[in-house]
């Protein structure tokens, strides 16, 4: 495997002061490789949100630092934030509020290009087109508006919107999570090819760890603020090191009655065996 | 930290939380200004009648038409009256008849928006309906047309700009009600079981009140201007009442050889209306959370 | 067998003309001919995607959207409910069928304390308000609410996800109806806080002979808790089997494709999910 692209070390971040001081995130640090999908896991209030905005300049750490290939995020050079916007894209979770609904798809999938610079007008349309077809759309969709579609289509557009400008890395900020179980293997199965055809890396944050196992390589677990476990796909999914992450997996759903009515079981035996 | 905190606590629990938030350091200082003013207008409007520094009404004709500086800061008009004076004075009736109005026309549009929420569909769309076409006729046309019928007095003024305000607060606040009756809380205590009256009084007017109060803190500068509108056009107050647009309407034929008897009023009605204006927009900064920064 | 509770016989739904958002001509039907039965205690998933008709259909019980237009026929304990009075849905309503929603964060009115809206199926009913809020005190603390008697008074702002849906169980069950619409209750959920939800739920239902109907996009969800799964394409029911029969023998291409749309913990990483899409393929056009 390549170089580190990423690197978080001891990132902190808190909001507000005095009593309702929130820390958000406590020296968080981890590295993602160049080609590797890590997965960022977590529940609500665990700071994976507070780390995407960090990485994409929205918010601004405490203390701890982020590399992205000697740059630094938070405070770039003139020439590194307009590299940096370009190869790091960021795709959102909630594919009704990510699209602009005046444009037109094919103003909202030019507008990354003419923004950045750097693509001859003549060429932006076979790029376009290129994409597109590539997440299963054609030209004829280029006039309809964002809500013409589906959810699970709108994603597929804002996948491209992310792509159009050929980044190195996709941020991926619970991209599947408001969309149905079957829309969403739509979207994983694709995130799955693009991530080979183009070769990217990939920053997926999830709550879902089914969904991060089905895509990633590598595994960062995070529980109020701290990393609580991290490894590779199997490190994880086998032989969990923190209680909480073994919590969080016997939680997972998984779509056989019988084991599920057993677990149910179980955990009825170990409340009364506990009170 | 969610939408719900945000909204109930800007009704402002205590009146002393909800100074320290209005002067507050997170507020914008150009909003902290636009309360100033308007604290201060409204002590005017009540006080001013009492600290004029001459008579408003006293006639002195040696004194008439004098400019500005010397004994009288901001002039006389024609009959040798204090312009500033005046303008304390008419502090009073402009300030406190545009609050009055839109509270009035605010009562009255809840009331005709509940009761058409209450009533079957068809009757909503009928009452609905009748508001459209009031509004249709614009409003400054038609409270000339009743403050004349009823005669110039102030309390004439008030009713017949009520009465062309009202419909088109009635729709707002339908509109501000339909999407509470939207929330999925309401739809919850529905599915309980909940009476529809009692829904609309428990649970869809008091989620609902934020949004009405934003609506008039925001009217009451269009109502000043439009008051004072009516007033220029001479069915304000009868003379000799100092309300700011009779002032203006007053001053108007020396405009050429004594500009200040008309403009000095017209900087009150516009200073109120903008410090009205920018409360109205910060208030629905307060209470409206998606307009406000999230953390 | 024993006799149903609710008997939903051939349920057509259609939004009319002038309802239809964004326009389009013609009524739009959204169900169609859709039959299914609810027996007492049995746990009854409704599973499809969004904008199969499985919502409107829960809906259509409780008589919730009165803009649109019913036909067929849906029975509560042998009385009709399709075009029943405001009168008898309120008595229904609560007392006999109760419901809750997807966000458990916007399910509660923030101005009210947490107790006034438990209490309130009751008091609406006219059982004295001390009474009221002393019951509405033992749900909270039978549906796990820690202090549930000190935090009658506490507002929905102060309970996190987990806590609010509890207390929103607690408003539905309090009155003790006979069936629970659940319309993806655990959705804006963490997997941890589902699983406990998913629990009460199971738990309730066995010990009240409570009646439930869930309605979800994810059959996983469903698998431990449903005794029989109902399965939505297009506004119709393609498929109504014993859980265990569904999981094992899925019978119409769409369930195969919900099924292997499941990522699976216990699944090979590189096994592609096989999508509705893949499926559908395979069978051809014939739905």
């Amino acid at each position: 495997m390549s170089g580190v692209l990423f690197q978080v070390d001891g990132l902190s971040k808190r909001f507000g002061s005095g009593r309702r001081a929130h820390q958000a995130l406590d020296d968080v640090s981890f590295e993602i490789a160049e080609g590797e999908i890590v997965g960022l896991v977590g529940e609500s209030g665990s700071g994976k949100s507070t780390i995407i905005r960090c990485l994409i300049g929205l918010e601004r750490e405490d203390s701890g630092s982020i590399r992205y290939d000697g740059i630094d995020p938070a405070r770039p050079g003139r020439d590194e934030l307009r590299r940096y916007r370009r190869e790091v894209q960021m795709v959102f979770q909630d594919p009704y509020s990510s699209l602009d609904p005046r444009m037109t798809v094919r103003q909202l999938l030019e507008e990354p290009m003419q923004v950045m610079g750097g693509f001859p007008p003549r060429d932006r349309m076979e790029r376009i087109l290129d994409l597109l077809h590539l997440v299963g759309l054609d030209a004829e969709h280029l006039k309809r508006y964002p809500r013409d579609f589906s959810g699970g289509q709108r994603q597929r557009i804002a996948i491209v919107r992310a792509l159009v400008v050929g980044p190195r890395v996709l941020l991926c900020d619970e991209p599947v999570s408001a969309l149905d179980v079957s829309v969403q293997a739509q979207v994983l199965n694709l995130l799955k090819d693009m991530r080979k055809r183009l070769d990217l890396t990939v920053l997926f944050v999830s709550h879902d760890l089914a969904v991060v196992k089905y895509l990633c390589s590598r595994v960062v677990v995070l529980h109020h603020g701290r990393v609580v476990d991290a490894g590779t796909v199997a490190e994880i999914y086998d032989s969990p090191r923190a209680g909480y992450t073994r919590a969080l997996l016997e939680a997972v759903p998984i779509p056989d009655p019988a084991h599920e009515r057993a677990r149910r079981e179980l955990r009825r035996q170990r409340a009364e065996a506990g009170r | 930290m969610t939408g719900i905190d945000l909204s109930t606590a800007a009704v402002g629990r205590t009146i002393g939380g909800g100074m320290r938030r209005v002067f507050g350091r997170r507020t914008p200082a150009v909003d902290r200004f636009a309360f100033a003013c308007v604290v201060l207008l409204l002590l005017l409007a009540v006080a001013g009648p009492f600290v004029t520094p001459f008579s408003p009404y006293e006639v002195d004709p040696a004194g008439a038409l004098l400019a500005p500086g010397g004994g009288h800061l901001l002039g006389t008009d024609d009959a040798g009256r204090d312009v500033f004076s005046r303008i304390l004075a008419g502090a009073g009736t402009t300030l406190l008849a545009a609050v009055g109005i839109v509270v009035l026309s605010m009562v009255v549009g809840v009331l005709v928006a509940s009761v058409a929420a209450l009533l079957p569909r068809w009757a909503d769309e009928a009452i609905m309906r009748v508001c459209d076409i009031f509004m249709s006729i614009p409003s400054l046309v038609l409270a000339l047309g009743l403050a004349a019928a009823i005669g110039p007095s102030l309390p004439s003024i008030i009713i017949a700009m009520v009465a062309a305000s009202w419909p088109g607060t009635a729709r707002l606040v339908r509109g501000i009600l339909r999407e509470t009756m939207g929330g999925s809380y309401v739809e919850a205590a529905q599915v309980l079981g909940v009476s529809r009256l009692r829904l609309m009084l428990r649970h869809v007017l008091p989620n609902s009140m934020d949004a009405v109060y934003v609506q008039a803190s925001m009217e009451i500068s269009g109502t000043i201007v439009m008051m004072s509108g009516l007033a220029f056009l001479g069915v304000g107050a009868p003379p000799p009442s100092p309300d700011w647009g009779s002032l203006v309407a007053q001053g108007q034929q020396f405009i050429t050889s004594a500009w200040w008897v008309a403009l000095f009023p017209g900087v009150a009605i516009t200073i109120s209306a903008i410090a009205f204006g920018l409360v109205g927009d910060a208030v629905r900064g307060f209470v409206d959370p998606a307009s406000r920064s999230t953390r | 067998m024993t006799e149903p509770v609710l008997s939903i016989q051939n349920l057509g739904v259609r939004v009319p003309e002038r309802a239809r958002l964004g326009g389009g001509a013609g009524d739009l039907t959204v169900v169609e001919g859709l039959t299914l039965e609810i027996c007492p205690g049995e746990r009854v998933a409704l599973v499809g995607e969004s904008g199969s008709g499985k919502s409107v259909t829960a809906r259509a019980i409780l008589q919730l959207n009165r803009s649109l237009v019913y036909d067929g026929s849906i029975r509560w304990e042998g009385e009709e409910l399709l075009g029943a009075g405001e009168r008898t849905m309120r008595r229904v309503r609560g007392s006999e069928i109760s419901m809750i929603f997807q966000d458990p964060m916007t399910a509660l009115n923030p101005v009210l304390t947490v107790g006034q809206q438990v209490a309130e199926p009751l008091i609406v009913r006219g059982v004295p308000r001390r009474e009221a809020l002393r019951r509405a005190a033992g749900m909270l603390d039978r549906l796990g609410v820690p202090k549930a008697k000190e935090r009658l008074k506490a507002y929905p702002g102060q309970f996190s996800g987990g806590m609010r849906q509890r207390v929103v169980m607690a408003a539905a069950l309090i009155a003790e109806p006979r069936l629970l619409i659940a319309d993806e209750p655990t959705t804006a959920l963490d997997v941890r806080v589902q699983e406990q939800v998913l629990d009460l739920i199971e738990s309730m239902s066995r010990e009240m002979s409570l009646s439930v109907l869930f309605i979800t996009h994810d059959l996983a969800i469903v698998a431990g808790l449903a005794h029989r799964v109902a399965v939505m394409y297009r506004g119709r029911l393609v498929e109504d089997s014993p859980v265990d029969e569904l999981f094992a023998h899925p019978r119409h291409a769409y369930t195969r494709g919900l099924i292997g749309s499941i990522p699976r913990l216990d699944a090979d990483p590189d096994t592609r999910l096989r999508t509705v899409e893949d499926f559908m393929a395979m069978e051809g056009p014939s739905v």
